[in-house]
């Protein structure tokens, strides 16, 4: 049944470029989502919907181009899409701002795995009562007030804690790519 | 340092901690926006921080790097196949995980429905092992059928009626001709289907006029008896004859045939076959409720609907398990109570874009069954709800139909997961009864998909947390605001829906959807 020398393009063939594809794209479709839509949930909903549609639209992609730029003008266009239906959420950005921030975001994808790499190592500096937060809040689904509850903390001063460890970060991403330690 | 970095004012902070935490409010929404458009480097600055909120993210909870080469979801061997390499990379994503099991054949484009004939009544059938058993209602393309004993009946597309008895054997050709190898069949054929022929060995039969029996033996002995108006037999190598009401012929290879007299007792009528169907019918309504009854009382059944309404303007659709919550009751928003599965039963009609029926699902689950009889008229769009919680949260269900005929179980335990059979639902599936069930378990880390009790797909599970449907609904989706084009209303009618805290045996499907499926 199985041809000898199997064609490029055959369903098989094409389920495996697909998967490969996606596989390396996911974290980056996930930050580009991200940095549209208002909170994870809203994130995981738009990039669910993306991920059948890439799948369904993937006869329409040409080899040899940017896979990444093709799924970030699909997502990009779901992202619109959610927004609409959410027309009366007074969380969610102008389409205009969308629009503007998607674009932005599209022009500095070649830097992204750069500034994903240091993101990482200044990742394995966090100490262990940070991560122990980073773990609690964001492995239970955002559940704050909970997690809050637990740690004998405020909300309040979760959230101060975890936005300080954002910046504290960025702070280190910004160090380390001005050193050039990850050029 | 070349330029000094930039610095974003305490107040755009603060609103960037409110906004990715979830806590900001109209106003201050509307502030960020302000300070977004006025500057590329606070959305320079905006962007990197999500950046640090997404990696936190992923960081935490098992989320799994791509990296990874720890994760497999079944036990490793020494050479893996590549597909087990790309569930792995793709599961610990949590993404599309079981596109690998995507064969060839079943992507392809599924060609458009070329239906011959429709079986429109069973008796008593059992199939041949092996093939794919029939149900009322079931579209007949091109194709055989065979049966060790029992009766169907099939109304073919141009008018005939056939009423078949196995042991039988028939190739459907086309709206006008069968072949049959094997079995006793009786024909009726309207003006407007002169010209219907069924070709026995060594022998066409043309019918020119109303009702006709034909017999062929596994000896290749065959007779023909003429019930009514006139046959044309076409002998292999020899010149056509005309078989009058009352006259009948046998034959076999290398003999001449000789004539009889005409005995149409021997072949069943249409009326007996609906008196037979009758007392069958009885008997699979009987043996259903039986099973019905033991269902209701298990442990691990959270809800059996079996769409009996209490009254018929009843906008309830009650939870049948034994002791059951009235919060586990359905309520019941635009369908309409229709006929289900046989003459008697309920079913609902899911038909309006608004029509659903809404549940409160409670509790976490680590395995589950989900099982319904559902007959889909049409695909009306992408994706069709089977049942669906709302929005995608994490713990989120979302059991639907692709309109390519995939079963989807998409869950959500942190990062989304897609569980996709093949397209096993085809045209010809479309406008009867199918028994669709769904199993996923965290012990084996594994979701199956069975269609009328048959396996179709198994994939593996990647990331395990509970599942935690809470509200839901059946036959529709509500997401926040939902518009047009996010509907995912289904066409079509349930009559059956159970949920249970277990992930089912494959032969408990089986059995499942043997004491419930219709004639």
């Amino acid at each position: 049944m199985q041809p000898a020398a199997p064609n490029p393009m055959s369903p098989q063939n094409r389920d495996e470029r697909f998967v490969s594809l996606f596989a390396e794209t996911e974290p980056a479709l996930r930050l580009f989502l991200r940095s549209l839509l208002p909170r994870w949930e809203d994130t995981d909903e738009v990039l669910q919907e993306t991920s059948l549609v890439l799948w369904r639209k993937f006869d329409s992609f040409t080899e040899g181009t940017d896979f990444l730029r093709w799924a970030c003008m699909v997502a990009r266009f779901e992202a619109l899409k959610y927004r609409r239906g959410k027309a009366r959420d007074r969380h969610v950005f102008t389409e205009t701002l969308m629009e503007q921030l998607a674009q932005e975001a599209e022009d500095e994808l070649p830097n992204l795995d750069l500034e994903r790499k240091a993101l990482e190592a200044c990742l394995q500096k966090l100490g262990d009562r940070e991560r122990s937060w980073v773990d609690s809040v964001y492995g239970n689904d955002n559940q704050i007030r909970e997690v809050a509850v637990q740690a004998g903390r405020s909300a309040g001063s979760l959230y101060k804690a975890l936005h300080r460890i954002r910046l504290g970060l960025l702070d280190c991403v910004n160090r380390s790519l001005a050193d050039g330690e990850l050029a | 340092m070349s330029t000094p970095p930039f610095q974003p004012t305490p107040e755009f902070l603060e609103l960037l901690a409110q906004y990715s935490s979830g806590t900001v409010d109209e106003k201050g929404t509307q502030r960020l926006e302000q300070l977004l458009q006025d500057s590329q480097d606070n959305r320079r600055f905006f962007r990197r921080y999500l950046q640090a909120d997404t990696v936190l993210r992923e960081s935490s909870c098992g989320h799994i790097r791509l990296a990874s080469p720890t994760i497999t979801p079944f036990p490793a061997t020494q050479q893996e196949p590549w597909y087990w390499k790309a569930a792995a990379v793709i599961a610990s994503l949590g993404c599309l995980t079981s596109l690998w099991l995507s064969r060839a054949s079943s992507l392809d484009v599924i060609p458009p429905s070329s239906t011959l004939a429709v079986l429109t009544q069973s008796v008593d059938v059992q199939w041949k092992a092996g093939d794919r058993s029939l149900q009322t209602g079931s579209q007949l393309g091109s194709g055989t059928l065979r049966f060790e004993r029992g009766l169907v009946q099939l109304e073919f597309v141009n008018g005939a009626v056939v009423v078949a008895e196995g042991p039988a054997e028939l190739e459907l050709i086309s709206p006008k001709r069968a072949i049959c190898r094997q079995g006793k069949v009786r024909a009726s054929v309207p003006p407007q289907a002169h010209g219907f022929t069924i070709t026995a060995p060594d022998m066409d039969v043309e019918d020119l006029g109303t009702e006709f029996g034909l017999a062929v033996g596994h000896d290749g002995k065959s007779e023909v008896h003429v019930i009514e108006g006139e046959v044309k037999m076409h002998p292999k190598n020899a010149r056509p004859e005309s078989l009058y009401a009352g006259q009948a012929l046998r034959w076999e290879a290398g003999l001449t045939p000789a004539a009889l007299q005409a005995n149409g007792n021997v072949f069943t009528s249409r009326q007996e076959l609906l008196s037979l169907a009758s007392v069958s019918s009885k008997e699979t309504v009987s043996r259903w409720q039986t099973e019905s009854t033991r269902v209701r009382q298990l442990p691990e059944t959270v809800f059996h609907y079996t769409f009996e309404p209490n009254e018929p303007w009843s906008r309830t659709l009650p939870n049948t398990r034994a002791n059951s919550e009235p919060a586990l009751n359905g309520a019941v928003v635009g369908c309409q109570w229709g006929q289900g599965r046989w003459p008697g039963k309920h079913a609902l009609e899911f038909k309006g874009l608004s029509d659903r029926v809404r549940l409160h699902i409670p509790g976490q689950y680590t395995a589950i069954t989900l099982a319904t009889w559902v007959r889909i008229e049409s695909w009306d769009r992408w994706l069709s709800s089977l049942l669906l919680t709302d929005s995608f949260k994490v713990g989120a269900i979302h059991w639907q139909l692709s309109d390519k005929g995939e079963m989807i179980l998409g869950v959500n335990p942190g990062s989304l997961e897609n569980h996709f059979s093949p397209p096993v639902i085809g045209p010809n599936d479309l406008g009867r009864w199918v028994f669709l069930a769904t199993t996923y378990n965290e012990a084996t880390r594994s979701v199956c998909h069975y269609l009328d009790g048959r396996l179709v797909s198994t994939t593996p599970i990647k990331k395990t947390g509970p599942l935690i449907p809470a509200d839901a609904e059946l036959g529709n989706w509500t997401t926040n605001q939902t518009t047009g084009t996010r509907a995912r209303a289904l066409n079509g009618k349930i009559d059956e829906f159970t949920f249970f805290a277990r992930a089912l045996t494959p032969e408990e499907i089986q059995t499942a959807y043997q004491t419930g499926a219709p004639l």
